[in-house]
């Protein structure tokens, strides 16, 4: 009897000392065994059976966990240490498996669009998704916001707000998709998006993140208003912000959130140094 | 009658019975998962419920089979009950039918158990999606009818095999090819232009003889309130009895020529 417990005591004792070196080797290991390959959805639909719908809901976990742990290489724009080609075919994989999963296409649409620039991609996967989500409006909205603000391609948006504001029974899409087709008000429509989507938003990390890129736009769009009215006085572009605030239609130089510093550029348009993305902290 | 009630004692009180169906206790956890998900508690907990009803009837089908006929057959026990006045139909109906009565039993408590968990998580968020009760139980129902018509392969593999594991394994790759079965011929049937008639013939033959387990999944009816069609619940329902009665019918006539000397 008191040989085996010897034994046990001495494994678990060589066990505590040994745990951090192999949670250190567990670290250190490449990104793609946190993630992981994910086999193909269809072959993964052949066999599972019923199964497929929570391995459908367990993939976007997956997913949002690990965007969740690279949050602040996202934020600093490291993009290339986040496994962003994984990240999309598991959440890929979890819409074959599931395209009723809401979770998914909401992670899809806040992950691939505004940094990583996928926006034609994760219109696709929204597209599947709202053959399956007739009830829903979040697809074609979706949709036609990545057409409109990412692709440009205004008909296809206006198909698809169309589509949103018939489901919804709501009128706001297609008021929103002509304020800006006719106003060409590219930063208004981010900043009317960013709101419905922090109304929306449960998770609050990923509100927060929706709020900083809002309190952005807000500073742009305040910037952009004080240069069209720069131009309507003094019939020319302004050089700078400080030009703006001299003239007296900025009170102060609006602050990025980012941590960068607002300018305008060449042609005229309001751009930031972090490009709206973290600036990497010094020290 | 005597002989179920037998069966069902003996199976209550064996150990690895036991810890398979305190897998029950696992439904506490549903509404811990289901608050990693962003936007849908509610539709989470009630796929998760499914699914881990699924899997305790699918452990329990697979080892409750098993122990009814495979160990009784090793341990001679077999051998001596058919000793009595009893048929070997009558041994053989009495096992299957103790065995989905427990199946039934652990269906109902894990629809309980969900009812209470997918309340907690509805109550977590509010979901834009009703809650449609008739549909979360027409897919427990639906479940139970699956692993039902699962065990009668276990028990046609157990009439004849004289190991543990053929029953296991052969019942095992029955499941996946029935789940497998309608999304390969979907595909199959899908570029059938390019494929010659007689690759259409048994794709379709295969397709006939494989039970089609696709047909008993209802869990995104429940989990996102779409409406069910009564006519598939009906086709559903005949098909499972004709192929269930034809798998025990062969379990039966293989039964009964078995030689136990």
């Amino acid at each position: 009897m008191k040989k085996p417990l010897i034994l046990c005591v001495l494994f678990i004792s060589i066990l505590t000392i040994f745990f951090p070196y192999f949670s250190k080797d567990m670290r250190s290991r490449p990104l793609f065994e946190k993630l992981g390959y994910t086999p193909h959805g269809k072959f993964y639909r052949a066999i599972l059976g019923e199964f497929r719908w929570f391995m459908g809901d367990y993939l976007s976990f997956k997913s949002i966990i690990y965007y969740g742990g690279n949050v602040d290489k996202i934020k600093q724009g490291k993009f290339k240490d986040v496994e962003f080609y994984n990240l999309f075919e598991t959440i890929q994989t979890s819409i074959l498996l599931n395209p009723y999963n809401e979770d998914a296409y909401y992670f899809a649409q806040a992950a691939f669009t505004w940094n990583i620039g996928h926006a034609k991609d994760v219109n696709r996967l929204l597209k599947y998704v709202a053959k399956y989500r007739t009830w829903d409006f979040l697809p074609p909205f979706f949709i036609g916001f990545n057409y409109a603000y990412f692709l440009k391609d205004y008909d296809k948006a206006a198909v698809y707000y169309k589509k949103a504001s018939a489901i919804s029974h709501s009128e706001l899409f297609t008021n929103l998709a002509a304020r800006y087709f006719y106003e060409g008000g590219r930063t208004e429509l981010g900043i009317s998006y960013l709101k419905m989507m922090i109304k929306i938003t449960r998770k609050k990390s990923v509100k927060k993140v929706y709020e900083i890129r809002l309190k952005a736009l807000d500073a742009i769009y305040k910037i952009e208003q004080a240069i069209k009215k720069y131009e309507h006085k003094y019939h020319k572009k302004p050089q700078s912000i400080k030009e703006l605030l001299n003239a007296g239609f900025l009170d102060e130089i609006p602050k990025d959130p980012y941590g960068g510093k607002f300018y305008i550029d060449k042609k005229g348009k309001v751009q930031t140094t972090s490009k709206l993305t973290f600036v990497k902290r010094k020290g | 009658m005597a002989l179920i009630k037998l069966t069902i004692k003996h199976l209550i009180f064996d150990r690895i019975f036991l810890v398979l169906a305190s897998f029950v206790l696992l439904f506490a956890f549903i509404p811990v998962f289901s608050y990693f998900s962003m936007r849908q508690l509610q539709e989470i907990s009630i796929t998760t419920s499914l699914t881990l009803n699924s899997f305790i009837l699918l452990l329990m089908t697979l080892f409750g089979g098993t122990l009814v006929m495979w160990r009784d057959i090793e341990r001679k026990y077999t051998y001596t009950v058919l000793s009595y006045p009893i048929t070997r139909t009558n041994f053989i109906l009495s096992k299957f039918f103790s065995l989905i009565i427990i199946l039934f039993v652990i269906t109902i408590i894990n629809f309980a158990a969900s009812i209470v968990v997918i309340h907690i998580s509805a109550s977590l968020y509010k979901s834009t999606l009703p809650i449609l009760w008739l549909n979360i139980f027409a897919a427990f129902f639906m479940e139970f009818l699956k692993y039902t018509l699962l065990l009668g392969f276990i028990f046609l593999f157990a009439s004849f095999s004289t190991s543990f594991f053929t029953p296991v394994f052969s019942t095992i790759a029955v499941f996946i090819a029935g789940n497998a079965s309608q999304g390969i011929y979907d595909y199959i049937m899908k570029g059938s232009n390019e494929l010659s008639h007689f690759s259409k013939l048994a794709a379709k033959l295969v397709y006939y003889v494989l039970p089609n387990f696709s047909s008993f999944d209802l869990i995104s009816y429940a989990a996102y309130s779409l409406p069910i069609h009564i006519q598939s619940i009906v086709y559903t329902s005949v098909y499972f009895l004709l192929y269930l009665g034809a798998v025990l019918s062969l379990s039966i006539a293989v039964f009964n020529k078995r030689d136990f000397s």
